[in-house]
């Protein structure tokens, strides 16, 4: 009958969630529209600044750390999705190859701390340069 | 009308949806004249990819998709867009160089090559006994044997593992170094241009 | 229009209410008697379906047997719904809760008014948020503006598909488990940021940077905790993992006793639940929404219904967390079973019970702590969650290879062949060379933590 090992089974619900969720939020909103009205003013359009008129745009200055963070985050992600496998089948991988199982996992690691360690030595975590 | 079931077609269904859905967005990419709409637009197009992973039963490799593409790599583009044009909100960006037949024909081209290599390749076939494959060799695992139970069964996590740790282990322990060589890029490109030439 | 207008604009927003609650205690009342007569679960309500389409086949000679993938969806469906109006109530009254608890610890009485003790106040704030009206500010991005709330809720939905409510009441036990919570977390993002380049407003831009990049760090503490859990239980199903707390059994790669693992997870646990508070943006890490100097952060031009799904999504999401929270550490639903309810329900009971003392202590930290910095926030994960909870893994890993090796004869040294003790030897030897090099690099890294420090 239904095979709840299946990907595509289980995925089938989550997809029904992901257009409910879609749905309950369009409907809700749509009625929001038509129960709110609409009174438009230039002061109640105009972006809150404390009760100033908005100056020029949100085009702010971007801080570049942001970027950096961004960037060693996706290497560690990187890692992290090879580590989940390996953990997930740690145990039948120690019945099948023994030890080395345990020791190639460490060998990956400390090179992802050494990466880490380095990163840090050099002021990469650093949030102000001065 | 009796024996109307469409259950096994639905994987199918869903798989021709989210290859729609992923084309379509991947041309508002292309022709979208809005940056961060670019940006947005890629990313729904690699929710998309995702999705056709997971009708394809790799539901590891969809999750890690959408994780590490949508989560990590748009994020950064999109940190990385205001970071370089942020003065230019809401700019549509007109393609004034004469390039787009060019490209075009270039694209063309590349499609039907790679069309053409899909005629070509011989698909493994269903009652195909993959015994030479080095999965076979490799895996003890006995749910990975042959494709088609691949292809009609979720491959577990578990045989991604051992395949991690078997038969692909150097290019597993080269990964990290590549990752240790990204993590020394990284710091390079956080130095402002003048100590740059100095360290580096 | 306008007639429309006039009368939603007088809502007897008290009466409603008042139909509202005798409609929620008829609801109760009706749960109560279907469960005295003994139905615990829900499938004979499904099977009732079934039998109703069967009935009306063989009354009309309707086009046969109803197909399955129609029965399933249609079950579906009514999950979703049942879901739905669940999480929609969670999210109203966990406000109500939060306000009652901060109440009750600032010595006030918090709402009062709406409904005994304050109640229905949660019901008659969703019938005032109905009712404004929702603006766009100039130079916003219509699109994005629109846009975000739904993506920002669409997460918050879809994750109630993994939650353990109860014995045999997770909604769909994924294969690819806890890891989907993270790939849901992009959507999250994804939400923020639009929400906040879409609003042309500078506080919303500077929140929105901020959210960004401390849901993004924030989530890599996280990951080596679960990868702990995954070592002890090795499988990455919620049920697994419950599973391996209550029967501690090897066969579910248990450690061989039951225990739940915050006992031997504890720091895990700790890191864990400072980055589930930090990734659902609370105090004391709610840089993103800080009051104080950024307005309302990346809703601060959203009126409505729409900042209500904000909202809305914000607390669902505490709920989910605390649900991994318990469900990774606390045993899930494991308890013993109580007089009267069944093992269903006394699990949903304790599961419950478990969730409300996460949210609680969730909550006693907004109360007692201030805010921090953005650059100690950074630093506190970067510095101290990472390092910590890189440890703690590899510590869980030696940990798990000892007692696998202890427990399985084969696997002593004694056994082992002449060319494993060979690769070993050299292993060990990179090893060590490793922590030489490592050792290299922290004595000069600790340095600058201390003089911060002092």
């Amino acid at each position: 009958m239904v095979d709840d090992f299946q990907a595509t089974t289980q995925f089938s619900t989550v997809l029904l969630f992901f257009f409910g969720a879609i749905g309950f939020g369009v409907i809700s909103l749509f009625m929001n529209q038509i129960t709110g009205g609409r009174f438009p003013s230039p002061s109640k359009l105009s972006t809150y600044e404390c009760g100033n008129d908005p100056h020029a745009d949100a085009d702010i200055p971007f801080n570049f750390r942001f970027a950096v963070i961004a960037v060693i985050f996706l290497l560690f992600e990187i890692e992290l999705v090879f580590f989940l496998p390996w953990a997930v089948s740690f145990r039948n991988l120690l019945f099948t190859t023994g030890w080395p199982a345990f020791f190639e996992m460490i060998t990956f690691f400390f090179i992802l701390i050494l990466a880490f360690v380095y990163v840090w030595r050099k002021g990469g975590l650093e949030w102000d340069r001065n | 009308m009796n024996n109307l079931d469409l259950t096994p077609y639905v994987p199918w269904i869903w798989f021709s949806f989210f290859g729609l859905f992923t084309l379509v967005m991947a041309l508002g990419v292309v022709f979208h004249r809005k940056i961060v709409y670019n940006a947005v637009f890629l990313a729904l197009s690699l929710v998309g990819t995702g999705a056709l992973y997971i009708t394809l039963n790799a539901d590891f490799l969809g999750i890690v998709q959408i994780l590490l593409y949508v989560g990590g790599i748009i994020v950064l583009i999109l940190f990385s867009i205001l970071l370089t044009r942020g003065e230019e909100r809401g700019v549509e960006y007109v393609n004034r160089n004469k390039q787009s037949f060019w490209a075009f024909s270039l694209i063309m081209g590349l499609s039907l090559w790679i069309g053409t290599q899909f005629w070509k390749v011989q698909w493994p076939d269903a009652n195909r006994n993959l015994a030479a494959n080095h999965w076979e060799r490799y895996s003890e695992i006995a749910t990975i044997k042959t494709l088609p139970q691949i292809l009609n069964r979720t491959v577990p996590v578990e045989a991604i593992g051992d395949g991690l740790m078997k038969p692909y282990l150097l290019i597993f322990e080269l990964a990290s170094i590549v990752l240790l060589v990204a993590m020394v890029g990284v710091v390079i490109y956080m130095k402002p241009e003048k100590e740059r030439g100095a360290d580096a | 229009m306008k007639l429309l207008e006039w009368r939603v604009r007088r809502v007897p927003v008290g009466k409603i209410s008042l139909i509202l609650g005798i409609l929620a205690f008829v609801l109760f009342a009706t749960w109560k008697i279907w469960a005295l007569t003994g139905y615990w679960s829900l499938e004979p309500a499904f099977d009732s379906i079934r039998n109703f389409f069967l009935n009306l086949r063989d009354k009309f000679g309707g086009p046969g047997e109803l197909p399955m993938g129609l029965y399933n969806t249609i079950i579906i469906t009514l999950k979703l719904l049942g879901i739905l109006v669940v999480l929609l109530l969670i999210g109203a009254y966990s406000t109500l809760m939060e306000r009652k608890i901060l109440a009750f610890m600032q010595d006030r009485l918090g709402p009062t008014r709406v409904g005994p003790r304050g109640i229905l106040q949660p019901i008659a704030d969703g019938l005032k948020l109905l009712q404004k009206e929702c603006i766009v500010p100039l130079g916003a991005d219509r699109n994005f503006h629109y846009l975000a709330p739904v993506i920002c809720f669409i997460p918050a939905l879809m994750g109630a598909v993994l939650i353990p409510f109860g014995k045999g009441l997770i909604p769909v036990d994924l294969n690819v488990g806890i890891l989907y919570f993270f790939a849901l977390g992009a959507f999250g993002e994804l939400g923020i940021f639009l929400a906040a380049w879409g609003s042309n407003n500078k506080y919303s831009a500077i929140a929105g940077f901020r959210a960004v990049a401390q849901l993004v760090s924030y989530e890599i503490p996280m990951a080596f905790c679960i990868m702990s859990i995954v070592l002890l239980s090795g499988s990455l199903k919620i049920g697994d993992i419950i599973n391996a707390q209550i029967e501690g059994a090897t066969a579910y790669g248990g450690l061989g006793f039951p225990i739940w693992f915050i006992v031997p997870q504890f720091l895990g646990f700790l890191i864990f639940f400072l980055s589930a508070v930090a990734e659902t943006n609370r105090t004391p890490f709610d840089l993103a929404e800080a009051e104080s100097e950024l307005v309302s952060g990346f809703h601060t031009e959203y009126t409505g219904l729409r900042w209500a799904f904000f909202f809305l999504a914000e607390y669902v999401n505490i709920f989910i967390g605390a649900s991994i929270i318990t469900a990774m550490y606390l045993g899930g639903y494991a308890g013993p079973e109580l007089p009267f309810l069944g093992i269903t329900l006394s699990s949903v009971v304790w599961f419950c019970l478990k969730v409300f003392l996460i949210f609680f202590i969730i909550v006693w930290l907004r109360g007692t702590l201030p805010r921090l910095r953005v650059d100690q926030l950074m630093m506190l994960c970067w510095k101290r969650l990472i390092p910590i909870a890189m440890a703690n893994f590899l510590l869980t890993g030696i940990f798990v290879f000892a007692n696998t090796v202890r427990l399985t004869p084969q696997l002593w040294p004694v056994h082992l062949e002449n060319s494993a003790y060979t690769s070993i030897a050299a292993i060990v030897f990179i090893l060590i060379a490793m922590f030489g090099l490592a050792w290299f690099f922290a004595k000069d890294l600790l340095k600058p933590i201390k003089e911060r420090d002092a």
